[in-house]
């Protein structure tokens, strides 16, 4: 089975850890992986597509070192090689016109804000893996346990 | 406003004319009062040496209200004189030795050929004279109204002073619940753990006590060796490597831990877990605690500082944001000084802060702070340096003024607050603040006296 990756990125390894372990249940049949920075991202983004595997979903902060979220998602959404990925924003610390710019140029999928609640963060994020699922052509049927009931049924109408 | 030459070629004929009679000389000396307001006064005065202050009272027992300064070549007495009611609008003071020629209304008028009057003759020097005077007058309103809006800001900085200080002590409590909730947590987990499963009880106690250490790449790039090397799959081999980042490290922790490992994870994690929390509630109280700063308005100083303790206090606040840059310690022989701790140590920690935060953002390699204390006769000396990029020199004023910031993504607040506090607090402390600035080499440097 092809190998899918779900990145989480933040610069505080608390918040990093609290975001990975929150994923816990999708690592049934994702590889969940913590990035420290938009810089280290882009350096796994590199091997994913070296290895020949699939990315379904980031989920980044926005206020870093470096390059901020907002600005690497609007890289990523412009990435050929990645364009079904899905996007999330984790942030506290995001002013309005950032917001602005991640939704009309890195084509957001879902903002959340910091403290973020687990289960609706984990919601969001098999809605969203689901979503990727269906467009990529797989069968929902091995994805048991990780595909968002009300999504599935959306795509079977 | 140019004053056009002719007027000024009729001002030096009617001062040539008029002023320069030794019997129309009088002399005062500095605070001697020429007139009182609403004296009789039939002569009209040019300053030729010294300053004479102009005052009006409103209403009788009211304070006198300074209007105007008459300096060289200006002239007292115009509205008594020219009004022909011959009183005093001002009350006329001295304020350093003055030499003033007068007219009085009985002095003759010298013809100039083209004039009838004397009022002729003066009329366009004297509505020139008018003329600045409201000009003054108009600087003086500008001045205020700016003086104004500076005041009306300044309150509203000490509202959310106080406000945020309010927040700050509410916040506290919560902080406070926080932190003993996880405390009695960790306790009880580290309890039920040693009496019902006393094999995980010691991955808990390392997750609790020490965090991880490893960075998300490193972790990455071990869990990748993991994979291969243990066969699990990635997910797995990545929750290994968080805990044991280096080969060497899962070679410690020995067999027993892969027999149970995922177990052994879980309990790691939690402890982790825990271990964060407490790291995060040290840095809300800390964060609380320079928020409070803001609405205090008189600093607690007391004799016996070491400011040596309070450097090292702040870098113990700071290790979290610190732990990539190389920090190079040379602490001199220091004498205690009277001083605010909690105020020194927030002077450190922005200093620092935005050392770190320049270094980093500017992806400096081999990123280094040096911190050095030394003592003098009458003063103590600290030099935070760093081989950041320097502050551009247009900026080296500017980032003291208290709106200033270069974080441009985002909200940025964090411990600092701002080099404009750090510069009141060195101020109020009878110090002074320095900053020399190339790129690759940017020192602060704070004087205290002893």
């Amino acid at each position: 089975m092809e190998k899918i990756n779900i990145i989480c990125i933040d610069d505080q390894a608390d918040v990093l850890n609290a975001v990975v372990k929150d994923l816990a249940e999708l690592e049934s049949h994702f590889i969940v992986e913590g990035c420290d920075s938009a810089a280290d991202c882009e350096e796994l983004l590199e091997e994913i597509d070296a290895n020949g595997e699939l990315l379904a979903l980031v989920i980044s902060d926005h206020v870093m070192p470096g390059k901020s979220g907002v600005e690497m998602l609007t890289e990523l959404a412009a990435d050929p090689r990645f364009q079904g990925t899905k996007k999330i924003l984790l942030t506290g610390q995001a002013t309005q016109k950032d917001t602005i710019h991640a939704i009309n140029q890195a084509n957001i999928n879902h903002y959340f804000e910091k403290p973020w609640d687990k289960d609706a963060l984990v919601n969001e994020a098999k809605k969203l893996v689901t979503e990727f699922i269906f467009e990529k052509g797989f069968n929902f049927q091995d994805f048991q346990g990780v595909i968002h009931s009300e999504t599935l049924f959306k795509y079977l109408k | 406003m140019p004053v056009p030459k002719w007027q000024i070629e009729q001002f030096s004929w009617l001062k040539e004319t008029y002023f320069t009679h030794p019997d129309r000389r009088i002399h005062i000396k500095a605070n001697e009062i020429l007139l009182h307001q609403w004296q009789r006064n039939e002569r009209l005065f040019l300053v030729i040496e010294g300053e004479a202050s102009c005052s009006h009272q409103m209403e009788p027992g009211e304070e006198y209200l300074h209007i105007l300064t008459a300096r060289q070549d200006e002239f007292i007495g115009v509205q008594s004189f020219f009004s022909g009611n011959y009183k005093s609008f001002y009350k006329v003071t001295a304020k350093t030795h003055c030499t003033l020629a007068f007219i009085d209304k009985d002095t003759p008028m010298f013809s100039d050929g083209k004039t009838l009057s004397l009022v002729e003759q003066f009329a366009p020097v004297m509505a020139s004279e008018l003329s600045a005077r409201h000009i003054r007058a108009a600087l003086a309103v500008k001045e205020m109204n700016e003086t104004q809006k500076r005041l009306a800001h300044a309150e509203q900085i000490a509202t959310l002073g106080k406000m945020a200080a309010g927040i700050a002590h509410e916040l506290n409590n919560a902080i406070g619940v926080l932190k003993q909730g996880r405390n009695r947590t960790s306790e009880y987990v580290s309890e039920h753990l040693l009496q019902t499963e006393s094999h995980l009880s010691q991955y808990f106690q390392l997750g609790e006590e020490q965090g991880q250490k490893a960075t998300a790449s490193d972790v990455r790039k071990t869990a990748k060796d993991y994979e291969k090397d243990l066969k699990v799959d990635r997910n797995l081999a990545r929750r290994i490597a968080a805990i044991a980042p280096q080969k060497s490290d899962l070679k410690m922790l020995g067999e027993k831990f892969l027999n149970h490992k995922e177990q052994a994870i879980e309990a790691w994690e939690l402890g982790r877990t825990l271990h964060d929390m407490r790291i995060a509630a040290e840095h809300a109280s800390n964060i609380v605690r320079s928020v409070k700063q803001l609405g205090r308005e008189v600093s607690e100083k007391h004799a016996g500082v070491q400011v040596n303790d309070t450097l090292s206090q702040a870098l113990t606040l700071l290790k979290r944001e610190i732990r990539l840059v190389d920090v190079h310690l040379s602490f001199g022989n220091l004498p205690e000084i009277f001083a605010d701790e909690t105020e020194l140590i927030q002077v450190w920690i922005n200093i620092i802060k935005n050392a770190q935060e320049a270094l980093i953002n500017s992806q400096v390699e081999n990123a280094e702070i040096s911190i050095l204390t030394r003592s003098y006769r009458h003063h103590l000396t600290v030099v935070i340096s760093d081989n950041g990029p320097g502050v551009p020199e247009e900026l080296q004023k500017k980032i003291f003024e208290p709106d200033f910031t270069t974080k441009k993504t985002g909200l940025s607040f964090g411990l600092g607050l701002g080099l404009s506090i750090v510069q009141r607090i060195v101020v109020n402390h009878g110090g002074e603040l320095l900053l020399n600035s190339q790129p690759g080499n940017t020192k602060f440097k704070i004087r205290l006296p002893i």
